[in-house]
């Protein structure tokens, strides 16, 4: 079966001085899958998210996202991010902030912003009070559930976490893998996941991409854990891994 | 987009039958919900639903569609869906089960609100104050452990904040002190020749610039630039737990940030004070000599009667006051900081208005003395 590629990556090279991050990296993102991104620390996932979303502009290479190579608002209203420190407004209350795409892309009408808030807010898991609060009011995890439900309030077609279970206590964190493949069930949503969370890496995500030596490698867990290199080797072989792995096999 | 789109409708006897089409998504929520709005719905008592041609629902749509089912019922309509798809069902099921009413805010009439405002602001007052004295005590308390063990000073620190307090203000200062020497002059000159005294515009420079304007004005812009960037720099540092990180090593906040803040403007403000009342005196010598036609010499000997070396001091003597006012309240101001980067905004803004307000204040009550003095 052909898939409808949604992101298209092809040689993109991305320096920070003498440093390159990226070196000729191409991928494809396909129609209703969750690609988890992992990778060292500095070995450039999130700049290769940022890349693609055009906050990040890149040395060489090109990117499409949705067949398009600019992005106006209407690609803008198909995707949904999420910041690895939230990026919520400082001014605004949790409920503003997740009316911000309600209001200022989709225009929907004032009379039923809130009741869906609510029902956004509550699908992430939070109780009615954290709608009136401000994100210096609240807790690491709960700031993470404001900004996916900030995300997800236009149900866009495709989703950008990073780092969506850091800093999630484990139920909190499984929760929120159970409630990623029902969105993706009922919505059918292409998720680009950046994440060091290996249980959400095995739960949740149809493919992995492997960013080593510059560029990435993609597969199920499985063929990445045949792949010959140390640090895919240490990665995916490794006893936490395993031990993730096991569980899974489990449920 | 039209009505045609999103709905059909056809009414049999007391059956509607609605056939929903095209985008049911939350960038369609306005016509969805305007559509919704004309069914005509007298004399019906069964609703079919068919979604048949639904080419997208998303939890937005799937939330409007259910609310308007459960209109049907309330109204006692029995509602019959059919050809739904497994994901639509979900999705309905979903928006239903997570569904609830925002609570709204119980709102206190408005003059209570007021009077609880006032009295609020008025205790918020009094803990700050309470809170600065303190602040106070142990910025002393470290300056006095300072004076016993030197060599826990931070040099490196103080220098690198001299260079900025002091060395990076000595452009718009000179420039700003320079433009109001030559301002001074030019109203001085203008008033003064009436009685034919414009040489007496030089003792107005030279006494309104050396006693008040140029010490006040350097007050006011290094709160302005030093102030405003100490209370912010700290504030961050508070944000990413800088502050408490130095507080575990066993180190004191007050002695890693605010003592080398506080002495290097104790030792730049009053320089910049100096530089400051040369350089306003020059403006107004330049301006001076141009319109009336004195030499340099004559402006420098003139001077020289006009004002004694006490002139000068009753200016200087505030610059160190002024200094440690304004790296206080920076300081105090930054460590005060909570929550997120607006709070930073806002201590920031609170900490330049704060010192000018004092340093204005501090002024007038050095005129009150020096006037009691007979200086």
């Amino acid at each position: 079966m052909k898939r409808k590629a949604v992101i298209e990556i092809q040689g993109l090279v991305n320096t920070f001085g003498d440093q390159v991050i990226h070196d000729h990296l191409n991928l494809k993102v396909y129609e209703g899958e969750i690609l988890g991104i992992v990778g060292g620390s500095g070995s450039g996932k999130t700049v290769l998210m940022r890349s693609i979303i055009g906050l990040h502009s890149y040395d060489k290479g090109e990117i499409r996202v949705f067949g398009q190579k600019s992005f106006q608002k209407d690609v803008k209203a198909q995707w949904g991010i999420l910041f690895q420190n939230g990026g919520l407004i400082s001014s605004l209350t949790a409920a503003e902030n997740i009316a911000i795409p309600m209001r200022e892309i989709a225009h929907i009408p004032e009379k039923i912003i809130d009741e869906l808030v609510g029902l956004k807010l509550n699908r992430v898991g939070l109780p009615p009070e954290a709608a009136s609060k401000y994100p210096s009011q609240l807790s690491g995890g709960m700031v993470k559930r404001v900004a996916l439900a900030r995300a997800l309030a236009l149900d866009a077609d495709l989703l950008f976490l990073d780092e969506p279970t850091a800093g999630l206590d484990p139920i909190a964190a499984a929760r929120f893998d159970e409630l990623i493949l029902q969105l993706q069930e009922s919505l059918n949503l292409t998720i680009f996941i950046i994440t060091h969370d290996l249980d959400t890496l095995y739960r949740t995500c149809s493919r992995l991409g492997a960013i080593v030596d510059k560029k990435i490698f993609t597969g199920t867990a499985s063929q990445l854990q045949r792949m010959d290199h140390p640090w895919v080797q240490d990665y995916f072989n490794g006893p936490r891994s395993r031990a993730a792995l096991k569980s899974k096999e489990l449920l | 987009m039209t009505n045609q789109d999103l709905l059909k409708t056809l009414k049999k006897d007391d059956t509607l039958y609605i056939s929903l089409s095209g985008r049911w998504t939350a960038l369609s929520a306005e016509p969805i919900l305007h559509t919704l709005s004309q069914i005509e719905l007298s004399g019906v008592q069964k609703v079919c639903l068919s979604l048949q041609d639904l080419v997208k629902l998303d939890t937005t749509g799937a939330y409007i569609l259910s609310k308007f089912i459960n209109g049907f019922k309330e109204f006692g309509i029995l509602v019959h869906k059919q050809d739904i798809s497994p994901t639509a069902l979900s999705l309905l099921k979903q928006v239903s089960d997570f569904a609830y009413e925002p609570k709204r805010d119980s709102f206190s009439p408005s003059y209570r609100r007021w009077i609880e405002g006032v009295g609020e602001k008025c205790f918020a007052g009094y803990r700050k104050s309470l809170h600065f004295i303190e602040f106070i005590g142990e910025v002393c308390l470290g300056t006095f452990r300072m004076i016993r063990h030197p060599h826990q000073f931070r040099y490196l620190s103080f220098f690198g904040f001299v260079e900025r307090v002091g060395v990076h203000a000595l452009p718009i200062i000179g420039l700003i002190s320079f433009l109001i020497g030559v301002v001074l002059a030019y109203q001085g000159v203008g008033q003064l020749a009436k009685f034919g005294a414009e040489i007496f515009t030089v003792n107005l420079v030279g006494v309104s610039v050396l006693r008040e304007v140029g010490i006040l004005l350097t007050a006011i812009v290094v709160a302005g630039r030093s102030g405003s960037a100490f209370a912010a720099q700290i504030g961050s540092m508070k944000l990413n737990e800088e502050v408490d990180a130095i507080q575990t090593f066993g180190l004191s906040p007050v002695d890693v940030l605010v003592i080398p803040r506080i002495t290097a403007l104790l030792v730049a403000l009053p320089l910049l004070a100096v530089y400051s009342g040369v350089l306003g005196i020059l403006g107004g010598a330049v301006m001076i000599m141009n319109l009336v036609d004195i030499s340099f010499q004559t402006f420098l000997s003139q001077l020289k009667a006009a004002v004694s070396l006490s002139t000068f001091w009753v200016g200087f003597i505030k610059a160190p006051v002024f200094a440690v006012i304004i790296g206080l309240v920076g300081c105090f101001e930054g460590l005060n900081v909570k929550g997120g980067a607006e709070s930073v905004g806002e201590k920031t803004t609170l900490a330049v208005v704060e010192s000018i307000f004092l340093v204005l204040v501090l002024d007038a009550a050095f005129s009150i003395l020096f006037s009691y003095l007979g200086v």
